[in-house]
């Protein structure tokens, strides 16, 4: 007897299809046509030829997710099976280990952006934004009785940022305006913010720091204006690396502060999984979204660690849930955890430091050639990680060059920035080393572009 | 229990370092926007964090090295063999604003396992970004809103109507698309009442939001009536797919008359749930909807595969970038491996299991909600006045001491005492026994020694938790002065 047929027959039945609903015939078991099943020494010669087409290139890219240094040992330890193979931790007594590292883990943020409310874990930075300006939006409503629906942002955050931000609020009354930034600095137009503030119909503002063009915003400012309104002030880090040196927004009157994670011990991965981090304002505490992990003790009294504060979640409060989300970001989390963990504050400051100090000599080579590989659009030095890089190449042009000489000098702002043609986004991380750098000025001086556009027929698709 | 690596602090220990760079700071960067005081995170070495990590993770319970029967979850073994694909560095280590000519590999990826999840789910068109399962039905309720904005038909049709087993997150994602919800009773089958339903389908309804099966491990055996008189009323139809681990190669939800459906990865396409997430999501709808999905798409143009950023009447972009492509590719792997006779096997497996542990568990003396069959996940209840007051939540966590995961519990709300046991397609026939076995013994316990179950777990590193303590006064963070 097969193992179906011993199953089976225990059931009660003579034929698998005894156990399935009244589905139509023509509707049941209907063809599949996809591929046969692999072996994994299949599975590996597809893994291979698809590997093949992915070429190695030289890249500057940032904009929101950052190629930062991962030691071996992150990974390591978060892809063992214990954690990797449980779930959310409901039964807290058999989940201890998720549970304490998620802890720990809601510390560290705690620490990192000096605020005490914290969760464990959002989805990635864009979300991450949307969910404050809801919970901005709902405290305004519920806490202090107002219907206000006006939301500040910069007009230098993240397009991916304010297209999902708009698709979250549309149907929920929100009005979005775009503050300006200063054309000579690319600063956020505080003059613009806090005239715009003086209107009561504002439940909210946004300010990255630093901001889309990786520039620092003045802060100290920032808190004067929260200072003189009802809107929360949303703090939007654009690295979490960044606060290894960087005043944390609770130390600017931020209320709500959120960061995507990626750079804590996360590959770019193209794109995800990330890690969304939230952090705020204590009182803020019960309208957070999402898991919260509480210190407990257990029946002797012995400290343990569960999930808390469940009466804000959807799996109780339905439609009334301070919002949707279930299943987060945990994994990524525990890595965050580790990464941190074994830099310390130390090492933090010291992963800030060289790629600030990476960025700022790549611009300085860039300065030196007088021009010929193009200018910086703006002229001071307060920019963590990346600058925005006015270059001599056309938009079009850039990209043929880029796949003839297998390097990605940045991200085109042009696409999102009308005003900003032939500039683009530089971004280093630690890992920029000084022959990328070499590279880089040679393709922007048009040495590449010269000597193998000619080639770009055979290497790339165009 | 294990102390944090916060209490193991020593100044100046530490595991990673860096070189210096040339530029400093404080060259640049006024001094008031600079960090005077340090984050307060742990200084240890870095032996020391493996072995707090490794220790920590053998305090919990997973899929590796336990049963795990945890209902609506489907904690099915997550093969190894999709390792050479998720964390493969000509993958892991692409920029998500790579151009399309750096990322063909990828993209060819995506586009293969887009096609398999189109065949499986009978469907036209899908999105891989949203995040996770409650991710998607947020999306798809923007979908769905878009549509018939675009229809003229908004803000009349403003409920989303939601059976009362499903999942929260139904009800919380629409409200958070601007819906209101309506929540129909189930009958006495525990399937949709449909002269309750027959109620609400008028011109104020956008859809009839329907978990398939549904919470109870139930098919809706009139689903294609429902969706005829949804459609009858300008009703879109949407399917919770959570548990499609029970309709793969079975039945197509496209052939069943859904417009919209999501996919969990980290349920029936084996991403590993690591904990709490990550997940991922896809959204898939009919024709109808697929101008209105989120952007970016992958599409074929000029005999290349690019991304499109921008679409008239997408509703726009629901995160950053792409999507989790690792877990993307995670899930595309797994697909690879099961191929077309591996899906059917796959589902096949899961009732079969299912079916087995519900007739082992009703022998073992658990009430089951229905004695039909069941497809990949069973309900039962039991009845704490005939067990000396022995509750659901005890029984779970004397299951610990019997290193058995608990199933999920209370959970649907409509069953009382619920206990959702979902074994998966992987499990054997004796895990399975085993476990009906530690179930008869746990009720045989409490009938005759109740205080072993009641204030169990025994063997495990704490003993059963406070989580009202927690609660009332809630500590999120390590604090020195309360904790030493």
């Amino acid at each position: 007897m097969n193992k179906e047929e011993k199953l089976l027959q225990k059931i009660g039945i003579k034929n698998f299809e005894e156990l399935l609903p009244p589905i139509p015939k023509e509707l049941l078991f209907p063809q599949i046509n996809i591929p046969e099943g692999k072996t994994e020494l299949e599975l590996t010669e597809y893994v291979e030829s698809l590997a093949a087409k992915n070429p190695p290139v030289t890249s500057f890219l940032g904009a929101g997710a950052y190629d930062h240094f991962v030691p071996q040992t992150v990974w390591e330890l978060a892809k063992r099976g214990e954690f990797l193979t449980a779930y959310t931790p409901y039964q807290a007594e058999a989940s201890q280990g998720t549970l304490l590292a998620l802890f720990e883990f809601q510390t560290m943020m705690t620490e990192l952006f000096a605020m005490e409310a914290t969760n464990a874990s959002l989805y990635e930075g864009a979300t991450a934004l949307a969910e404050a300006v809801i919970m901005s939006r709902r405290w305004h409503q519920e806490e202090l009785g107002l219907a206000a629906k006006k939301l500040l942002i910069p007009r230098a955050l993240h397009p991916h940022y304010k297209s999902t931000l708009a698709t979250y609020t549309v149907n929920l009354g929100v009005h979005i305006t775009e503050v300006p930034y200063d054309r000579k600095t690319g600063k956020l137009d505080l003059a613009f913010l806090e005239n715009a503030l003086n209107d009561p119909e504002a439940f909210g503002f946004v300010a990255g720091q630093p901001n889309f063009f990786g520039v620092l915003e003045d802060v100290d400012a920032l808190a004067e204006i929260r200072q003189k309104t009802k809107a929360l002030f949303i703090a939007l880090v654009n690295n979490p690396i960044t606060l290894g040196i960087l005043r944390p927004p609770g130390e600017y009157n931020a209320d709500i502060a959120v960061a995507e994670g990626q750079p804590l011990g996360l590959a770019v991965n193209y794109g995800g999984p990330n890690l969304g981090l939230m952090a705020a304002k204590n009182l803020y505490m019960r309208k957070m979204p999402g898991r919260i992990c509480g210190k407990t003790v257990d029946a002797e009294g012995k400290t343990s660690y569960t999930l808390t504060l469940q009466t804000r979640e959807q799996h109780i409060r339905r439609e009334k849930a301070t919002s949707n989300i279930c299943t987060n970001q945990s994994l990524c989390a525990l890595a965050a955890t580790i990464y941190l963990s074994l830099l310390g504050p130390k090492g933090l400051k010291e992963a800030a430091e060289l790629t600030f100090s990476r960025a700022h000599e790549l611009l300085d080579r860039l300065v030196a050639l007088k021009g010929k590989a193009g200018r910086p659009l703006f002229e001071h030095g307060e920019f963590f990680q990346e600058f925005p890089f006015e270059t001599q190449i056309t938009a079009e042009r850039l990209e043929v060059a880029e796949a003839a000489a297998g390097i990605i000098p940045g991200y085109p702002l042009s696409r999102d920035f009308s005003e900003l043609p032939n500039t683009i986004l530089i971004a280093t991380t630690e890992k920029t080393t000084p022959a990328m750098m070499d590279q880089l000025t040679d393709f922007l001086q048009g040495n590449v572009i010269a000597s193998e556009a000619k080639q770009s027929h055979k290497r790339g698709p165009f | 229990m294990l102390a944090t690596l916060f209490d193991k602090t020593k100044p100046g220990a530490r595991a990673i370092g860096f070189p210096k760079g040339k530029i400093h700071p404080s060259q640049k960067i006024p001094s008031h926007l600079l960090r005077k005081t340090p984050p307060g995170l742990p200084e240890v070495t870095e032996l020391e964090v493996v072995r707090h990590f490794t220790k920590l993770s053998q305090l919990n319970y997973s899929v590796d090295t336990n049963f795990y029967p945890l209902g609506s979850c489907t904690m099915k073994y997550n093969p190894k063999a999709c390792f050479r694909l998720a964390f493969h560095g000509a993958f892991s280590e692409r920029h998500p604003l790579l151009p399309a000519w750096a990322i063909q590999g990828t993209l060819k990826a995506l586009k293969d396992f887009e096609n398999a999840l189109l065949e499986i789910t009978g469907m036209d068109a899908l999105t891989l970004a949203p995040a996770a399962g409650a991710h998607a039905e947020l999306a798809g309720l923007l979908v769905t809103r878009a549509y018939f904005q675009n229809r003229g038909e908004i803000p009349q049709r403003k409920k989303i109507i939601i059976p009362d087993s499903a999942h929260g997150t139904n009800p919380a994602s629409a409200a958070l698309a601007g819906f209101e919800v309506v929540t129909i009773k189930s009958n006495a089958r525990g399937r949709v009442n449909i002269e309750e339903l027959k109620k609400h389908l008028n011109e104020t309804a956008a859809m009839v939001m329907i978990t398939l099966p549904n919470t109870l491990g139930l098919f809706e055996d009139e689903i294609s009536e429902i969706a005829r008189l949804a459609h009858q009323a300008g009703v879109q139809m949407y399917m919770d797919g959570a548990n499609m681990n029970a309709l793969m190669g079975i039945a197509k939800p496209g052939n069943l008359g859904f417009d919209v459906m999501h996919l969990n990865l980290h349920k029936t396409f084996s991403v590993p749930h690591g904990g709490g997430g990550p997940g991922a999501g896809v959204l898939l709808v009919k024709r109808h909807l697929d101008d209105f999905l989120p952007v970016p798409r992958i599409i074929e143009k000029n005999g290349q595969l690019q991304i499109e950023e921008a679409h008239p009447k997408s509703i726009g972009r629901i995160r950053s970038f792409h999507g989790s492509t690792a877990n993307l590719l995670w899930s595309a792997a797994y697909v690879a491996l099961l191929g077309k006779e591996g899906v059917l096997e796959a589902s096949k497996g899961a009732i079969l299991n299912a079916n087995y542990l519900r007739v082992l568990l009703k022998e073992a003396g658990l009430t089951p909600f229905s004695d039909e069959p069941c497809m990949h996940e069973a309900v039962f209840t039991i009845d704490p006045k005939k067990l000396n007051g022995v509750r659901t939540l005890d029984i779970a966590k004397r299951l610990l001491d019997f290193k058995f995961y608990a199933p999920t519990i209370y959970f649907p709300l409509i069953v009382p005492e619920a206990i959702m046991v979902e074994p998966t397609e992987t499990e054997t026939p004796e895990t399975l026994e085993e476990f009906a076995s530690a179930v008869k013994t746990i009720l045989q316990e409490a009938r005759t020694t109740p205080e072993t179950v009641k204030t169990a777990p025994h063997t495990l590193p704490v003993k059963r938790i406070d989580d009202v303590t927690a609660a009332r006064n809630p500590v999120i963070s390590w604090q020195p002065s309360r904790d030493q």
